[in-house]
């Protein structure tokens, strides 16, 4: 049922996109701009899909700056201000020109009662504007202080990749707030994938005891981390691995991530 | 005389209106308390010790056992806090439900005493809406506490015209730690890149978080920069683009 629902979201939103108006770019013939060495999508194609002419008029561009993401990658950044250095508009891109990044400052909070479906669609026909990889699977659908998240995780081997994958977030009325596309490096998977019942013995000795472990094991690619918890690089790649769930005797949610061919703890996580 | 000798008592034990303050409970997430070694805790007050420097405000605060409940309570009228502890709708006797708050550390694994919005908003009695309030807890976020209350904010988005000078942001529903220092960082990154406290919240939608794993929520005013405000708008410099 969800299925059909997602492809109806993605008829709606082709429909929408062919229908679109004549301003909206042609996403795949973009001009890509070459500018001190860098490959990359210009703001003003973005900003001439995104934004209404008289609101770009008023707009000036910044210079071009490199900047290091949150998930330490590499990407060409570019701005779009007011006169009064107002930030109206955002783009980041990797090194190669595949655009990362687009944040629209100020976007009006009114909500709109978007359905799942409807924000589904909307957020299918931001990505064909832009000309922008539409992404294999059905989204998940979340909202978050008025916004609506709509979120492809990308999954590889059919094994989820947690954090990256295409994220589009909207208004409650369906607008434009931003859209990311996150894509982290991956080691090789190792050439034997233990059982998921040893990674739940594997995990239940690690866990002090009175844990409750209800779930069973599942695969994702995930972050190693040291034996703090912190990431040993945030670029360092994604390594398979055996999550498991469980709840401390506080009532503390908690997951183990093992090596899923080791069986050697590689991070974990907590929620207070 | 009593009057007076109390008036500069309480003038002394009074934070500066210009003053931030920072707490985490780093006890309930040790190893010797959930069985794995836990930096979390300190690495999400770092963040917010940075970015409230940043910003022009003069840190105070407590991580790990010196945060108490008297401690907490001593900088409730601050005009900037962040905590990161156990949070959740806590019931409270005199009002007779559930109203939200959190634990502090008291260097207990179990059992440390909460804070209770009615607590501090006691101690917050004539003082001026808190200009950033940052709850990195559980449940915070919900409608159902009342913490925004506690330090004079609204829980109302307002973007535009009569925007108040504060934002409140917190966690809906179980927040998992990872999730919360990648929102947080990102946040952060926008307020010291020049962005209004809404601008940023937004833009930390947008970094690789997962929504499973956490559900930011604010109130306040989209527009509010959140700087002290004799910094006036902080010159971030080289920060700017970074």
């Amino acid at each position: 049922m969800y299925n059909v629902r997602w492809l109806l979201s993605l008829l709606v939103a082709l429909l929408a996109a062919c229908s679109a108006p004549g301003t909206a770019i042609a996403p795949s013939h973009a001009p890509v701009m070459e500018s001190a060495g860098f490959n990359m999508r210009p703001i003003t194609t973005v900003a001439t899909a995104l934004l209404e002419p008289l609101e770009l008029s008023r707009l000036v561009v910044s210079p071009i700056s490199v900047v290091r993401s949150d998930a330490g990658e590499q990407r060409t950044r570019q701005v779009l201000i007011t006169a009064d250095g107002g930030e109206v508009l955002r783009v980041e891109s990797a090194l190669d020109g595949s655009l990362r990044l687009i944040a629209k400052s100020d976007v009006t909070l009114e909500g709109g009662g978007l359905s799942e479906s409807g924000a589904i669609a909307r957020a299918l026909r931001q990505l064909m504007r832009l000309g922008l990889e539409i992404p294999v699977g059905p989204p998940t659908v979340r909202t978050a202080a008025g916004r609506i998240l709509v979120v492809w995780t990308r999954r590889v081997r059919g094994v989820p990749v947690p954090n990256d994958g295409t994220r589009v977030v909207l208004s409650g009325a369906g607008a434009l707030v931003g859209l990311s596309i996150e894509e982290s490096p991956l080691a090789a998977p190792p050439m034997h994938i233990a059982q998921g019942e040893g990674a739940l013995r594997s995990a239940i000795a690690l866990l002090p005891s009175g844990t409750a472990v209800d779930e069973p094991p599942v695969l994702a690619w995930v972050l190693p981390t040291n034996t703090a918890g912190e990431p040993t690089a945030e670029r360092a790649p994604r390594r398979l691995a055996w999550c498991v769930n469980g709840v401390l005797f506080d009532g503390t949610a908690i997951e183990v991530q093992l090596d899923a061919g080791s069986l050697a703890l590689l991070g974990w996580d907590g929620a207070p | 005389m009593v009057g007076a000798i109390l008036l500069a008592a309480t003038i002394a034990l009074t934070p500066p209106s210009e003053s931030a303050a920072v707490f985490a409970n780093r006890t309930a997430f040790a190893e010797e308390c959930t069985g794995t070694a836990n930096t979390q805790p300190d690495r999400l007050a770092r963040q917010a010790r940075s970015a409230f420097a940043a910003l022009g405000w003069e840190v105070g605060g407590a991580v790990g056992p010196t945060f108490t409940r008297h401690s907490l309570l001593a900088s409730a009228t601050v005009t900037a806090l962040y905590v990161h502890s156990h949070g959740d709708l806590y019931w409270d006797s005199k009002a007779d439900s559930r109203v939200g708050g959190f634990r502090a550390d008291a260097g207990l694994c179990l059992g440390a005493p909460i804070l209770l919005p009615s607590e501090i908003a006691a101690m917050r009695r004539g003082a001026p809406a808190a200009s950033l309030i940052y709850i990195s807890t559980c449940h915070n976020g919900e409608r159902a506490s009342r913490l925004s209350v506690a330090f004079g904010i609204a829980q109302r988005k307002v973007q535009g015209a009569n925007e108040p000078d504060s934002f409140y942001v917190s966690y809906v529903g179980i927040a998992w730690q990872g999730a919360a220092l990648r929102f947080e960082r990102a946040f952060w990154r926008g307020l010291l890149d020049g962005a209004t406290a809404g601008a940023a919240f937004d833009r930390a939608l947008l970094v690789a978080y997962d929504p499973k794993h956490l559900t930011p929520e604010w109130w306040g005013g989209y527009n509010h920069a959140p700087h002290a405000p004799a910094a006036g708008i902080p010159d971030f410099g080289t920060q700017r683009y970074v």
